[in-house]
Formats: structure tokens, C-alpha cells, sequence
């Protein structure tokens, strides 16, 4: 069969070496680092929420409701609202990354976000069995 | 040969068989840009050849269980959507007489008659772009759900949605022009 212009101009092009295919690796690198990347956001994630709960219960316990207006805006003012903004950013951020891996993208947000948030709960109460091993009481006592 | 043994063959070494790629898909692929980017047939085949240099570096990723049309019609969506951003130009179908025969189907869905066929395709052109790219692909590509799923990188329930959605609109269209 006689070659089109287009095809010769392709073929031409790999014999020459002009363009050359990506390695198997360099694709393996890529989707491994993604993986990882989510790993450590969902690591990072439930860490932050155990640390949101612990500054709640040591800071802001819900007691300082039972003092009235005095009470409320204790707690307001000493919520640890920049852990739970950070919490909220990496389970968007986890989402928007767990959508680009493999099938996900037939999935619909809503799944992805609640499969991401599945993980973190699993990764939260995992880190709570353990938290005595971190010695996290201590290092947020800092905060 | 499948594309997709023809993909693993090139995969493990035998660069070669690329031209049995090119060879299957060039006219495809030529009319589904043309489609997209409604543009002469230089800048339709510059393009193409965009598509199928950047599908030649990236045949590595390609995971040979998976359909490889769907793989190729991505890249050359990709491809036509930079271009069309590149030059601000709207996605326009185009309205060749033979694609009107072609496209019954698209006719009857939309229930309109004979002589409404014109005003269909231009209809279409009055869509936003998401549900043009979806009507594109199924009635044009004859892509299924699934396939049209995996080449916009969208939920397959979606698809059904926004065809549902497209009709809805194009009726709404042609009503409007038969009361003008």
C-alpha cells in the first residue's frame, strides 16, 4: 500500500530520531510519585484533624459554652481555626489528586471525596491507636 | 492485528509497526479535528500530525488492556481543544451535505422533520461547548458511553446527562426557528 505524506513524514521522523518515546520508567516514576503524593496528603490530613481534635478538647472544650456569652467568645477566639482550614485544604487538594489516578475520572466528585475522606478517617483512627507513640500531646502542648 | 497488539509490538521495541497506527487512524482522525477545529485542511493535517508525534512519546503509558482508540481520539480532543484555545476560535461542526446523510440518527432523536436537517446542524453550533464535544462524539464518532467517558475525562453517567441535556436544547432551538 502506497504511503501517505503524513506517514512518511511520521516515520521519518523516528528513523531520524527526531522524536523519541518516553520510557516505560519515566511513566512508573510519574504515576508513582502521584500515589505517594496522596499517601502523604492522607497522612498529613489525619494528622492535622487528630491535632484539630486535641487543640479543641485542650483549648476550647465545649464546657466554656455553660458560661454564657463570655464563654462563647473564649471559644471562638481561641478555635483552632488555621488547623481546620489546613484540613479542608488537603482533603480538596486529596480529592482533586485521587480524580487524576487511574479510573477515577469516571467517577463522580462526589465519590472521589468521599472515598478520600473514607481513607483519612481510616488513616485518623489509625494515628489515634498510635498517637502515644508520637508523643503528639507533648509536641502540640508547643501550640 | 488489534491496536492494541500492534501498540504492545511497538512498546516492546518494534517502532516500525507505528505506521500501521497512522495508517488506521489518519482519516479518523483527520475528519474528528476538522469537526472540532472547523479549520482549512493545512491546519487540520498540523494538527494531526501534533497528535500523532505526541502519541508516538507517550505510547508507554498506554496500558494494552484498555481500548486504544479511546487513547488516540483523548490525545487528538487535547490536541484540538489547545488549538482551538490557541487561535479563540469556538467549536464549530461543520455542515457538509454528506454528514447530514450520515447523521439520521441525530435527526430522529431531536424528532424533526426532513426539512428542519439544516437547522439541526446549526443548532448544534449554538451549544456550549461541553455538550457539542459529547454530540460530537456520539452521533458523529458513533463513540459508545464508556468510550466517550475515557476520552473526555468525564463520569460515564455524565455522558447520558449531558446527551440527555444537548437534545433537550436542540429542541428548544428548533422550536425557536420554526416560530421565527
Amino acid at each position: 500500500m502506497k504511503k501517505t505524506k503524513l506517514e512518511k513524514q511520521i516515520m521519518e521522523k523516528i528513523e531520524n530520531k527526531e522524536i523519541k518515546m518516553k520510557s516505560k520508567w519515566w511513566f512508573f516514576a510519574k504515576t508513582t510519585s502521584l500515589r505517594g503524593i496522596i499517601l502523604l496528603n492522607i497522612l498529613l490530613c489525619s494528622i492535622i484533624l487528630s491535632a484539630t481534635v486535641y487543640l479543641v478538647s485542650l483549648k476550647t472544650p465545649l464546657e466554656l459554652f455553660s458560661y454564657g456569652n463570655i464563654g462563647m467568645e473564649i471559644f471562638f477566639n481561641d478555635f483552632p481555626y488555621i488547623w481546620l482550614i489546613s484540613a479542608v485544604v488537603l482533603i480538596i487538594s486529596g480529592t482533586i489528586l485521587l480524580s487524576k489516578v487511574g479510573d477515577n475520572y469516571r467517577k463522580t466528585t462526589k465519590t472521589v471525596l468521599a472515598i478520600n475522606i473514607v481513607f483519612i478517617i481510616i488513616a485518623t483512627l489509625i494515628f489515634g491507636l498510635l498517637k502515644n507513640s508520637f508523643n503528639l500531646e507533648s509536641w502540640l502542648g508547643r501550640f | 492485528m488489534t491496536d492494541e497488539e500492534i501498540v504492545k509490538s511497538i512498546q516492546d521495541g518494534n517502532k516500525e509497526n507505528y505506521e500501521l497506527i497512522v495508517e488506521r487512524y489518519e482519516k479518523k482522525l483527520f475528519f474528528y479535528i476538522k469537526k472540532m477545529i472547523n479549520q482549512p485542511a493545512e491546519e487540520v493535517e498540523d494538527v494531526l500530525q501534533e497528535v500523532f508525534i505526541n502519541s508516538y512519546i507517550n505510547i508507554q503509558s498506554f496500558d494494552t488492556k484498555k481500548k486504544f482508540s479511546s487513547w488516540i481520539y483523548r490525545i487528538a480532543h487535547n490536541k484540538s481543544v489547545d488549538y482551538i484555545k490557541k487561535v479563540k476560535l469556538k467549536i464549530k461542526i461543520c455542515e457538509d451535505d454528506d454528514l447530514f446523510e450520515e447523521n439520521n440518527k441525530l435527526i430522529e432523536d431531536v424528532l424533526v422533520e426532513e426539512e428542519n436537517k439544516t437547522q439541526v446542524f446549526r443548532s448544534i453550533n449554538l451549544l456550549e461547548e461541553k455538550y457539542k464535544e459529547v454530540v460530537l462524539l456520539y452521533y458523529y464518532e458513533n463513540k459508545s458511553y464508556e468510550e466517550i467517558s475515557e476520552i473526555l475525562r468525564i463520569p460515564t453517567n455524565n455522558v447520558g446527562v449531558m446527551l440527555f441535556r444537548a437534545k433537550e436544547k436542540l429542541k428548544v432551538f428548533l422550536k425557536n426557528y420554526e416560530k421565527n
